[in-house]
């Protein structure tokens, strides 16, 4: 989107805030030591994931009651003269005000300006904002952005007020986030706004997240210089690092690649560290001179290279704590994906449990890779071997959880357990619905598996070579060949 | 020797390198070091203690020894061990060459061994009663759910039992141990620490012990057991259907109350009422371990109390018939029950009592009669208890003479008491019994019901009284309220916690920080205070997103809290899953063994280690990264002890109630001393300094207060990450604050980054940083920190000196140090990189 | 014997102005002696002595305050932290007073403090492994008794 188009936007958002109905103003304390002063309620992880039930609560904002018209904006304002900092406006009743059991619309409208703040950072700043609510002592919070809900606790009740809220918020953002040099909040709620909400979030929010949706979703590994790497699980798996990159988020799915960055900003002595991409090696598989060395130097000189889009071709390392694992299928010459809730057996003949414990601990386990649930949601799943046209099997619920991501004419070629689960059976089954991963095989009638080398082994030349001919095959059937190749 | 060497993948192994003596068990080392793998034994030398004797798990043992202060809290000077003795060891060494420090260990290693005896022998009864109606081939399924089955064996045995066969052996071994131990206790000529070490594989052994009774008991005679039942059902599962407190029991009808170690009579005598419809004629009620069995596979049954208070429960006049096996607090229970007119059958071996004969030959009707006219009869055969039980209970209703004394006797009575006080100082809970007497004396028997509250019938009051006055029967007079309205729900045991739910909790408590820690509370009754400060434990600690697991007889009084709110008991209130704020009931005394394969799941989970006799890994891994803390209330029996020692030497840090200071051995860390605090850095083995964490492994507190706050402040541990760190500092200044009025001085000592302090109070504690620490702070930054050594430098240089980086492996363990760097060298790192990352080991 | 008069203890306690440091255990809130707390005893007897009060239990909320130095304390830490030089808030003791423990918390106490300090355990049961401790008594006794001692100490 041009600037101009988005400074356009950044003028309308502030006219509608502007011309929001006038309500109560409470100006909150903006020196560090005194952020949180008045704030009577506790917020920590402690409070976190709180169920309150009907009949428990004092107050219930959003959610289906009012077919979630609620909203909670985060904006990131880049014209410091617009916030007043600390200032809190509430339209419509407090909660001391509000009789117990009442369930309104409401809207949470906070804004933030800090000179280095950048729209990318809208996700970050809101979890934190979302900690004081989430994290809050009563709270109890369901949903995000316009689909928002939630429930106070009656016997928190004398601790809250939407003030006081307001500047928890703020002063949480700020403490956990040190960019956030000002930040103001507007606060609606009652019956009488609910179509003013419904507009304002079609009007002003909805078109704000597609945008910073829509730059996250182009973001891309070609996009940055740096990559960066996370070694917090060394302690249990030595050796291990995760390659945290645009369009490989690492399996735990606890961070995102800005998640990291700002991390290593904030915390330079936590585990995240920098990763120059230096030279691009293989543009499909995912492999770079820079990664190489930092993971060759983190990982105590471990191994020395790591194609971060492939689980055949030097894999990333794997910890413990994936949420799926990718497996070679040597007899079909496919992959298999198995996710942590899925108990039976897998064509390797090991359940999830045994899986995950041979593959976790720090080796590079060629032909064996850590996911979390949204590796393969990612553009780049496993291109390095062929992209979905590789994988051969999968749990049936696990598939049904990813139907979304997976190529509509590679669904139902894909053997679940009910399928097959003996090898044998998978083959016979792959042949019979012509999987893509058949036309690897000889006359189509028998695999020629990859001669996998040991954990932590190198690849025979010739063999890296027949592995990345048959990614580059199921590419081309899939038409996603880069150009360049 | 055995030379045979063993190839996994490149790396070979000579047996005899890996196993102090292969001869007999090469086929269970094989199978170790297969399971293994070559990636692993590349890293480290396997060392397994296979069969282990105490000085195989020696490595793990001396590691712990060094850290903490074994402080022994015996007052005896002199032994008389033998014939040659008694020999004064305060000035010199015995005749025998022991000293005052080893003779004092011993005395510690007696009790553990004690306890030892007790679930071997209730362990091998049930044992040899299975193998007899199922053979030796009867396989051990503990069902789907669970992929590692008898851990407590693996860890000192080597493997997984599938058979009885197999659960036998384990079980000789245990014996053998016993043997081994008892003649220590009693002859042994080594050091303290030895002999400490020796009380620690004592405990390890009563996990085995308890795990085999366990075992059967949800493989054979189907106890709830998780292992069969989908994770997904959890959360409310087993439903909260049993009653328990005093108040519970319908006393209008025949009641047959069993209690001790053994189910089988109970087992036997619920199937004949479910044979014969008298499901809604009979009560079934239990007290202590068998209360706590019974609901496993009878859901009627009914929970009266522990079995600390099981003369609470006889002298209210609940039973009409007492079964009772092997007693864990022994009592004598044939006298009580005669207090009332009941009748008791002692059943088993073990349940003698003077005076009670053994007429086990009796036919059925015989045996009727005799017990009509006698007051107790000894049966050897669980079927024939039962059946007795179920035979008589209608009978012995009648006959029963049970009345609580009225409020003008217990005036009367109290006009006997001559205020001489004995009571007081015999009593534990030092309750001032002659003043609730003078105030009876004067018409006011209130006093007498405020006693009830705390009273834990222990009866030393009655024992020491000069003048013979029945004082707990005159407490229980005057709260008969009380004892009606002693009514709740509780949750039956659900066996064991699964390595299923230990996927999620990795992420709670490892890595997330949601929740600051798991604590496992176990204790027999007998509590400092009231019964209900266990539920507000429970309560604070599952309000603070821990995961609790209760476990013994105390799950009937942790039950004892009504959320007038919310309208739920306890047990309702919260998640009955293996998650962040989840409470869960693992069953009876034997379920204690589940708790540390719950632990060693953690580590199994997060590092994919073998747990199969291989000690000092999976130990050093859950020692120095994993929030596990054991809560012993209540009484410091022998079995609290051993179970204890046990728990030390798997890495779970124990805290125990008041009555812990009578334990033999206390195990104490010296913050103070930097030299204690140290770690190999895995990689490089170089020694660094990290916090002092878990500050103790066995320690003694007074209130319930001290309690929670230390539980929390043992969550601490030195590879903890940056977000659980937050949890538990966060809520160890919480806690201080809270209970004490003012922060702990150590606190500092935990933090390692301003990322790891509390939000609301992150700025209040940088001011403290500060102020009384003189660190800089910049913002709401720390710039530079002091180091221990009093030096103040930049965080930079604070990180490299104190703790470990986050995400290093560590160890504490110095063969756990990584051994060879697979990979060889290729080019030199660029120099940027290399300056950016430090330079690696060469 | 370690048991002794409250007008020896009185004395021993006042010789020598040896170092003295009170501790108070959780009973010095749960006892009352006739309508006056143990506790209260706790303090007057460290403000006889000019002693600070290492507050073991939840004492503390209700020492703070009252003597000339108090602190959190953990009893059971007290033993093998007496090896060193204590600065604040107080000083490391010579003599250690105990009141408010049960006897058989007292007993394991003393033991592990043995010949590393004097310790005077002022409950009313004999403490036999106590430097010193007053005899078994009744509780009217006992209060007599802490009152003389306190009324002796000057």
């Amino acid at each position: 989107m041009a600037k101009k188009e988005e400074d356009e936007m950044a003028k309308e958002r502030q006219r509608v805030w502007d011309s929001l109905p006038k309500g109560r103003v409470y100006q909150a304390p903006t020196e560090l030591d005194r952020l949180f002063e008045g704030v009577k309620y506790d917020i920590g992880p402690k409070w976190y994931g709180e169920r309150i039930r009907k009949g428990e609560y004092a107050l219930e904002v959003g959610g289906p009651k009012f077919n979630y018209t609620s909203t909670w904006f985060i904006e990131i304002v880049h014209d410091p003269d617009r916030i007043q900092d600390g200032r809190i406006e509430l339209i419509g009743p407090d909660i001391p005000e509000i009789p117990d059991g009442t369930s309104l619309p409401f809207m949470f409208w906070i804004r933030y300006y800090g000179e280095n703040l950048e729209d990318d950072f809208l996700d970050i700043l809101t979890r934190w904002t979302y900690m004081a609510v989430e994290g809050g002592e009563g709270w109890m919070l369901l949903n995000t952005r316009d689909t928002i809900w939630l429930r106070l606790r009656k016997t928190a009740k004398h601790k809250h007020d939407f003030f006081h809220l307001g500047q928890a918020m703020i002063a949480n953002t700020k403490i956990m986030f040190p960019y956030v040099e000002k930040g103001d909040a507007k606060i609606i709620v009652g019956n009488e706004y609910r179509d003013l909400i419904k507009e304002i979030t079609q009007n002003v929010c909805i078109p704000y997240w597609e945008r910073i949706d829509a730059r996250a979703r182009e973001f891309s590994d070609e996009d940055v210089d740096t990559f960066y790497g996370c070694a917090v699980c060394q302690t249990f798996a030595p050796n291990h690092v995760c390659v945290v990159a645009p369009d490989r988020p690492p399996y735990c799915g606890i961070i995102t690649w800005i998640g990291a960055k700002v991390m290593y900003e904030l915390d330079p002595y936590g585990y995240t560290f920098i990763m120059p991409k230096g030279e691009c090696l293989d543009p499909i598989g995912g492999e770079y001179t820079g990664v190489n060395e930092v993971v060759y130097q983190k990982s105590n000189r471990s191994y020395k290279r790591v194609v971060m889009y492939s689980s055949l071709l030097y894999p990333q390392t794997n910890c413990g704590c994936f949420e799926a694992g990718i497996f070679y299928i040597p007899e079909v010459d496919g992959l298999g994906m198995v996710d942590r809730r899925y108990t039976g057996m897998t064509p390797i003949g090991v359940t999830f449990s045994k899986l995950a414990g041979f593959m976790s601990g720090g080796m590079q386990n060629h032909g064996y890779c850590g996911m979390s649930f949204r590796t393969p949601r990612s553009r780049k799943f496993m291109v390095g071997d062929g992209g979905w046209y590789r994988i051969v099997w999968m749990p049936k619920e696990y598939k049904q959880m990813l139907a979304e991501f997976i190529p509509e004419e590679i669904y139902d070629k894909i053997a679940t357990e009910d399928d097959a689960i003996d090898p044998k059976d998978l083959k016979e089954f792959l042949k019979k619905v012509e999987h893509p991963v058949t036309k690897l095989w000889r006359n189509g009638e028998e695999a020629e598996p990859l001669k996998i080398p040991p954990p932590n082994g190198e690849w025979d030349p010739e063999e890296e070579k027949r592995a990345k001919e048959k990614a580059r095959v199921l590419l081309e059937m899939q038409g996603k060949l880069p150009k360049s190749e | 020797m055995s030379g045979k060497k063993v190839k996994i993948g490149e790396v070979e192994v000579n047996l005899a390198d890996a196993v102090r003596d292969p001869r007999g068990v090469e086929d269970i080392a094989e199978d170790i070091l297969q399971e293994m793998g070559e990636r692993r034994l590349r890293q480290w030398d396997p060392k397994l203690n296979i069969f282990a004797h105490a000085s195989d798990i020696a490595e793990w043992d001396e590691v712990l020894l060094d850290k903490y202060y074994t402080i022994f809290t015996s007052a005896k000077k002199s032994c008389e061990g033998c014939p040659q003795g008694p020999c004064d060891l305060s000035a010199k060494n015995g005749l025998c060459g022991v000293g005052l420090e080893a003779h004092k260990a011993r005395e510690g290693l007696q009790d553990a061994c004690k306890a030892l005896a007790r679930q071997l022998t209730h362990a091998r009864d049930l044992l040899d009663y299975v193998i007899k109606i199922h053979g030796k081939e009867k396989e051990i399924n503990l069902g789907p759910y669970e992929e590692f089955p008898m851990t407590n064996v693996a860890m000192l045995c080597g493997f997984y039992p599938k058979n009885l066969a197999d659960v036998e052996r384990a079980l000789s071994y245990a014996e053998a141990q016993l043997a081994e131990l008892l003649y220590a206790a009693n002859d042994g000529k080594e050091s303290a620490k030895d002999l400490v070490e020796k009380t620690m594989h004592a405990g390890s052994l009563t996990f085995l012990a308890m795990e085999v009774a366990e075992t059967l008991r949800t493989c054979i005679f189907d106890f709830y057991n998780a292992g069969k039942v989908p994770p997904t059902e959890y959360a409310d599962w087993p439903k909260v259907q049993t009653p328990v407190g005093l108040g519970v029991v319908d006393v209008s009808k025949p009641v047959i109350c069993f209690m001790g170690n053994d189910f089988l009579p109970a087992w036997h005598a619920v199937r004949l009422i479910k044979e014969r419809g008298l499901e809604d004629e009979i009560e079934v009620c239990g007290i202590g371990a068998a209360g706590h069995d019974i609901p496993r596979f009878y859901e009627k049954a009914k929970v009266v109390t522990s079995a600390a208070k099981a003369r609470l429960a006889i002298r209210a006049g609940i039973p009409d018939v007492v079964v009772v096996s092997e007693l864990c607090l022994p009592f004598d229970v044939v006298e009580e029950a005669r207090r009332i007119g009941a009748k008791v059958i002692a059943c088993g071996y073990k349940a003698d009592f003077e005076g009670v004969e053994d007429k086990t030959e009796l036919p059925l009707e015989e045996l009727v009669k005799y017990l009509e006219e006698n007051d107790a009869v000894q049966i050897t055969m669980p079927e024939k208890a039962g059946e007795l039980a179920v035979e008589i209970v209608k009978r012995a209703k009648e006959g029963k003479t049970a009345a609580l004394l009225s409020e003008d006797e217990i005036k009367e009575k109290a006009t006997a008491c001559k205020a001489c006080d004995s009571c007081f100082n015999a009593c534990p809970n030092r309750l001032m019994l002659s003043r609730a007497m003078k105030a009876a004396r004067e018409g006011n028997i209130k006093k007498l019901s405020e006693i009830y509250d705390e009273c834990v019938f222990c009866a030393k009051c009655e024992h020491v009284c000069p003048n013979g006055l029945p004082i707990l029967d005159m407490i229980i007079g005057a709260s008969a309220e009380k004892i009606k309205n002693d009514k709740y729900m509780m949750r039956p045991g659900r066996g064991l916690i699964s390595h299923i739910e230990w996927r999620d909790l990795t992420f709670g408590f490892v890595l997330g920080g949601n929740g600051p820690g798991m604590v496992f509370l176990i204790g027999c009754g007998k509590y400092p205070g009231a019964e209900k400060d266990i539920a507000e434990m429970v309560r604070y600690l599952v309000d603070r997103n821990c995961l609790v697991a209760v476990a013994g007889c105390v799950a009937a009084d942790a039950a004892k809290y009504f959320d007038e709110e919310e309208r739920k008991y306890i047990f309702e209130k919260y998640l009955a899953a293996g998650v962040l704020r989840g409470f869960v009931n693992l069953g009876g005394c034997t379920a204690i063994s589940h708790i540390p394969p719950a632990t060693y799941k953690g580590t199994m989970i997060g590092s994919g280690y073998t747990p199969k006799a291989n000690w000092s890994q999976i130990v050093d891994y859950q020692y120095t990264r994993l929030p596990l803390v054991v809560l012993i209330w209540g009484a410091a029996t022998e079995e609290m002890f051993s179970v204890a020692m046990g728990f030390a030497r798997s890495g779970v840090s124990v805290v125990i109630g008041p009555e812990g200071f009578k334990f033999k051995t206390w195990l104490l860390g010296d913050k103070h001393d930097r030299s204690k605090w140290q770690m190999f850095d895995g990689i490089t083995g170089k020694i660094r300094e990290v916090e002092p964490c878990p500050v103790h492994m066995i320690v003694p507190v007074e209130t319930k207060e001290e309690a929670l706050t230390m539980i929390i402040k043992l969550f601490h541990r030195p590879l903890a990450l940056r977000d659980p760190r937050l949890a538990s500092l966060e809520a160890y200044n919480e806690a201080h604050k809270n209970f004490f009025g003012e922060y702990s001085d150590d606190w500092h000592l935990y933090v390692r980054s301003e990322h790891e302090i509390h939000v609301m109070r992150r700025m209040e504690m940088l001011r403290l940083l500060e102020k009384e620490h003189g660190w800089e702070v910049e913002g709401v930054r720390v710039k530079k920190a002091r180091l221990r050594d009093g030096r103040l430098v930049d965080m930079g240089e604070y990180v490299e000196n104190y703790g470990i980086q986050l995400g290093r492996y560590s160890t504490v363990v110095p063969r756990l140090v990584i051994k060879e760097m697979v990979g060889g060298a290729v080019a030199a790192p660029s120099k940027e990189i290399a300056k950016m990352h430090g330079t690696p080991k060469e | 014997m370690a048991a002794k008069e409250p007008l020896e203890i009185a004395n021993f306690l006042k010789e020598k102005k040896r170092k003295v440091l009170v501790m108070s255990g959780q009973l010095c809130e749960k006892l009352e002696l006739d309508g006056k707390p143990l506790l209260d005893y706790a303090v007057e007897l460290a403000n006889k002595l000019d002693a600070a009060v290492a507050a073991t239990g939840n004492t503390v909320n209700a020492v703070r305050g009252k003597v000339k130095a108090t602190k959190k304390m953990w009893a059971a830490e007290i033993p093998i932290y007496l090896k060193y030089n204590w600065k604040e808030p107080f000083e490391r003791p010579e003599v250690l007073v105990l009141i408010g423990y049960t006897p058989d918390a007292a007993r394991a106490l003393v033991t592990t403090m043995s010949g590393v300090v004097e310790t005077v355990v002022l409950d009313s049961v004999e403490v036999p492994e106590a430097t010193a401790s007053l005899n078994t008594m009744t509780i009217d006794k006992w209060k007599e008794s802490l009152e003389e001692i306190i009324k002796n100490l000057g």
